[in-house]
C-alpha cells in the first residue's frame, strides 16, 4: 500500500522496513530466486512471473528514483514504527510491504498455563523479543518480563516471581526453540539481536530442570506450517517453483522476505536483501483470501499480566531524602577533613 | 581479647582491627545482597563518613579515597564492556554502534549492535554494587593498622602465615608505596598527575608493595610467627592437615550459600565442618605451644558496638530481602528504585561507629604505638 519497492540493508535496520541506501542496482545480479525450500507452501509459485517482470522493471529503474523511493519507505517505515502496531495487517489477509509473517509457539504448560501458538504480522527486521511483546499486547497478556542481565523472566506472567532460577534438579526457564527443517532446534541466539525471516517459526518453553542446552525439551506444539493461517484457499500448487529458505539463508543473513506465504525473494550474496515490489500484486490476490482464525490460539493463554501499580512520585521522594542525608554526609566529611588538616 | 577494665570508654586509642573488619564485611555483605543504586550509595556514604571520623593519622588511612577511585574505574569499565560485549538486552535503545556477526559457534557472544537504556542501567548497578563492596574494604584498611590485624588473627591461621600476611598487608603497602613513588616523582621535578605518571608509576607501586610484603612475612616469619614451636611432628602434621580441610570446606560452604543448585550437603553442613576442624586444629595447636601477646588489643564496649552496628544494617538488608525485591529493582522494564526505609535505618545504625568508637590517638599522644611488631 505505502510503498513499492524497497532495498533493505539489513544489518542497518531497526524496526520495520527502513531502508538503508544500499547499493541497489548494483547488486541486483541474482534476478532469479534462491533454490526451492521443500516444505514451503506450493500457494507460492503462482506468484513468480510476476516478480520477474516486476524485477526486471525494477532493474531499468533510475537509481536517484530509487534513492528516493527508499527515503519515502524509511520515512513511512519509521512512522509505522513509532506508531507502534499502527499497521496491524490481519496474519491471513494482504500484507503490506515490508511485512512478515511468523507464528510465535509458546508453552507455559509447566507453569498451569497451556500452550499456543500465535501467528503474527510484524515488519521485517523484527527480532525475537520484539515479536514476543507484540504477540503480549495482542493477546492482552502483558510484556514479557526480563531480568537486568537480559534473561527472559516471564512470558504472560509465567513464572510471577524468579528468573531462570537453579534448583538442584536444573534450570527452571524460558527455553527459546526456533524452526529448522520442520523440527525445533535449540537457539543458541539471543532474540534481542535475532530478526525474524519471513514465514519463521519462534518457539519458547518453560523447561522444569533442564540442562540449559540442546537437550531440554521442546515446545508441545510442533513448528508445522500448518500454524499459519491458509491464506487463500483458492490458489493452485504449481511444481518446481523457487522460494525461501524458511529460516535464515546461506548467507547468513535472515532473508527479509515479503508477504507471507505467498511471495518469494532472494537472498542476494552480498548481505542486501531485496524485497520485491510486489506489493500491488499480493494485494490484489489476498484481498480474496478467507481465513477465521486471527490470531491463532491453540489451548489457552494465561490472561494474567503481570500488575505493578507503584506510587512513582513516593519513590521519588524517598530517593530524594536519602540523597539529602549522603550530601549532609559528604559536606560533614569534607568539613572534618578540611579542619584536620 | 577478653575484657580489660582498665581500658577507659572515651580515650584515644586504637579500636581492635576485628571489630574494623566485622564491621567492614557486614557492610560489604550488604553491598552485595543489592544492586539498589540508591542504598548503595548510601553504603559508600555511611564508610565514607566513619572513615573520615575515626581514621587515624597513617599513610595508610588515605587508602579509602584510593578504593574509591578504584571503584569509578570499576564503573566505567563495566559500562564500556556493556556497550562493547554486553549481552544484548531488550528495551529502548539509546543508541546503536556498529554490530559485528558472529559465527554460530560463537553463539551467547556479541560485539556492537543496539545499546539500550535497561542494559547501561543494569550494568551501572553491578559497577555500582562493585565500587560499594570495594569502598567496605577501603574503609576497613584504612582504619586499622595491617598489622595489628596480623597479630589478631586466630592462632590456627598462623599456619598460612606467609599468604595471610601478603593477602592483608598488600594492598595497604600499594597506598604507602604509590605515595612514596609519587613524592619520588615531584622531588625530581616530574609531573605526579595523569596518565603517564600513572603508568610510569604503576610498575614501581606493585613491585614496591609486593617486596614490602614478602620483606613483612619474612621477618614475621624469622621471629616465629607460624612457627609450632616445640610441638611433635605428628601433631604438627595433624593440625596442619585440620587447618586445610577447614579452610576447604568453608571455601566449599561459602560457594554452596552463594549458589542455590548446590546439594545441600555442600552448604551450612560444609561450613559447619570446616568451623569444626579450624576449632580442633585450635586446639590442637593450643596444646602444644603457649604464645604470649605483648600489649593485647582489649575487646570492651566500643567494639561491641562498631561490630553489633554492622550486623545490624547486615540483618536489616535480610529483612528487606525477604519481605520484597526492594533490594534488587528491576531494569527490564526499567523502574524507580524503591527506597526501602528498614535498610536506610539499618544503614544509619552502621554510621554508629563514627560516635561510638573511640578516637585514634593522634601522633602526638602517646598512648599507644601506631604500629606494633607481632
Amino acid at each position: 500500500m505505502l510503498h513499492h519497492k524497497t532495498v533493505v540493508g539489513l544489518r542497518k535496520v531497526g524496526l520495520g522496513s527502513v531502508g538503508g541506501l544500499g547499493p541497489w542496482s548494483g547488486r541486483v545480479s541474482h534476478p532469479f530466486p534462491a533454490p526451492t525450500h521443500p516444505e514451503w507452501p506450493r500457494t507460492v509459485n503462482h506468484q513468480l512471473p510476476s516478480i520477474a517482470t516486476k524485477r526486471l522493471h525494477q532493474m531499468r529503474a533510475s537509481r536517484a528514483m530509487a534513492a528516493a523511493l527508499v527515503g519515502v519507505v524509511a520515512l513511512a517505515g519509521m512512522l509505522m514504527s513509532s506508531a507502534g502496531n499502527a499497521s496491524a495487517s490481519s496474519c491471513s489477509g494482504p500484507l503490506t510491504n515490508g511485512e512478515i509473517r511468523v507464528v510465535l509457539v509458546v508453552d507455559s504448560s509447566d507453569l498451569g498455563g497451556g500452550a499456543s501458538a500465535t501467528c503474527l504480522v510484524v515488519p521485517a527486521g523484527t527480532t525475537g523479543s520484539q515479536l514476543l511483546a507484540r504477540r503480549g499486547s495482542e493477546l492482552g497478556t502483558g510484556s514479557p518480563r526480563y531480568g537486568s542481565s537480559g534473561l527472559l523472566c516471564a512470558i504472560d506472567g509465567r513464572p510471577a516471581t524468579g528468573c531462570g532460577d537453579k534448583s538442584s534438579s536444573g534450570f527452571g526457564y524460558w527455553a527459546y526453540f526456533f524452526e529448522a527443517g520442520g523440527n525445533w532446534n535449540y537457539g543458541n541466539s539471543n532474540p534481542f539481536t535475532k530478526r525474524l525471516a519471513d514465514g519463521a517459526i519462534e518457539g519458547w518453553r518453560f523447561v522444569v530442570g533442564g540442562c540449559g542446552c540442546g537437550q531440554d525439551p521442546t515446545p508441545r506444539i510442533g513448528p508445522s506450517l500448518s500454524l499459519f493461517p491458509a491464506l487463500s484457499p483458492a490458489l493452485a500448487p504449481a511444481p518446481e517453483l523457487p522460494s525461501l529458505p524458511a529460516s535464515g539463508s546461506a548467507t547468513g543473513t535472515p532473508s527479509g522476505a515479503s508477504t507471507g506465504g505467498t511471495t518469494a525473494s532472494t537472498a542476494l550474496s552480498g548481505g542486501d536483501v531485496t524485497i520485491d515490489p510486489i506489493t500491488g500484486a499480493t494485494s490484489g490476490v489476498l484481498t480474496s483470501a478467507t481465513s477465521a482464525v486471527e490470531p491463532v490460539v491453540v489451548g489457552d493463554v494465561a490472561l494474567a499480566a503481570s500488575s505493578s501499580t507503584h506510587s512513582t512520585a513516593g519513590r521519588w521522594i524517598g530517593i530524594a531524602a536519602v540523597f539529602g542525608l549522603i550530601a549532609v554526609m559528604a559536606g560533614g566529611a569534607w568539613v572534618q577533613t578540611r579542619r584536620s588538616r | 581479647m577478653g575484657a580489660d577494665a582498665q581500658v577507659s570508654m572515651t580515650a584515644p586509642r586504637l579500636l581492635h582491627p576485628g571489630a574494623w573488619w566485622l564491621w567492614a564485611v557486614a557492610l560489604a555483605a550488604c553491598a552485595l545482597r543489592t544492586t539498589n543504586p540508591v542504598l548503595l550509595c548510601l553504603i559508600v556514604a555511611v564508610a565514607g563518613w566513619v572513615v573520615v571520623s575515626r581514621r587515624a593519622d597513617v599513610p595508610w588511612s588515605r587508602s579509602f579515597a584510593s578504593f574509591l577511585r578504584l571503584g569509578m574505574i570499576v564503573i566505567i569499565v563495566r559500562l564500556v564492556f556493556q556497550i562493547l560485549f554486553g549481552v544484548r538486552v531488550p528495551g529502548t535503545t539509546l543508541f546503536t554502534i556498529p554490530e559485528v556477526t558472529l559465527p554460530g559457534w560463537a553463539a551467547g557472544v556479541s560485539l556492537g549492535g543496539p545499546v539500550t537504556v535497561e542494559s547501561l542501567m543494569a550494568a551501572l548497578y553491578q559497577g555500582l554494587r562493585l565500587a560499594a563492596v570495594l569502598a567496605c574494604f577501603g574503609a576497613a584498611t584504612s582504619l586499622c593498622s595491617p598489622y595489628r590485624m596480623l597479630r589478631a588473627l586466630p592462632t590456627v591461621l598462623y599456619e598460612a602465615g606467609v599468604a595471610v600476611t601478603i593477602a592483608f598487608t598488600f594492598a595497604p603497602q600499594a597506598i604507602v608505596s604509590s605515595r612514596q613513588v609519587r613524592e619520588a616523582r615531584r622531588l625530581r621535578g616530574r609531573s605526579d598527575r595523569g596518565v603517564r605518571a600513572w603508568t610510569a608509576s604503576a610498575l614501581p607501586v606493585l613491585e614496591g608493595a609486593l617486596d614490602r610484603a614478602v620483606a613483612l612475612a619474612a621477618s614475621m616469619d624469622s621471629r616465629g610467627y607460624g612457627r609450632r614451636g616445640s610441638s611433635s611432628a605428628s601433631v604438627r602434621r595433624r593440625s596442619i592437615g585440620l587447618v586445610l580441610l577447614g579452610l576447604v570446606a568453608i571455601a566449599v560452604g561459602s560457594y554452596g550459600l552463594l549458589d542455590p543448585g548446590a546439594p545441600a550437603l555442600f552448604r551450612i553442613p560444609a561450613l559447619a565442618l570446616g568451623a569444626v576442624a579450624l576449632l580442633g586444629a585450635l586446639v590442637a595447636g593450643g596444646k602444644s605451644s603457649t604464645r604470649t601477646r605483648y600489649r593485647p588489643d582489649p575487646w570492651v564496649a566500643p567494639e561491641w558496638i562498631v561490630s553489633l552496628a554492622g550486623f545490624v544494617a547486615f540483618g536489616s538488608f535480610v529483612i528487606v530481602g525477604r519481605l520484597g525485591d526492594a533490594l534488587s529493582p528491576s531494569t527490564n522494564p526499567l523502574e524507580v528504585p524503591a527506597v526501602p526505609f528498614v535498610a536506610v535505618v539499618g544503614l544509619l545504625v552502621g554510621t554508629l561507629p563514627a560516635w561510638f568508637a573511640p578516637h585514634p590517638p593522634t601522633l602526638a599522644s602517646t598512648a599507644a604505638p601506631l604500629v606494633v611488631a607481632a
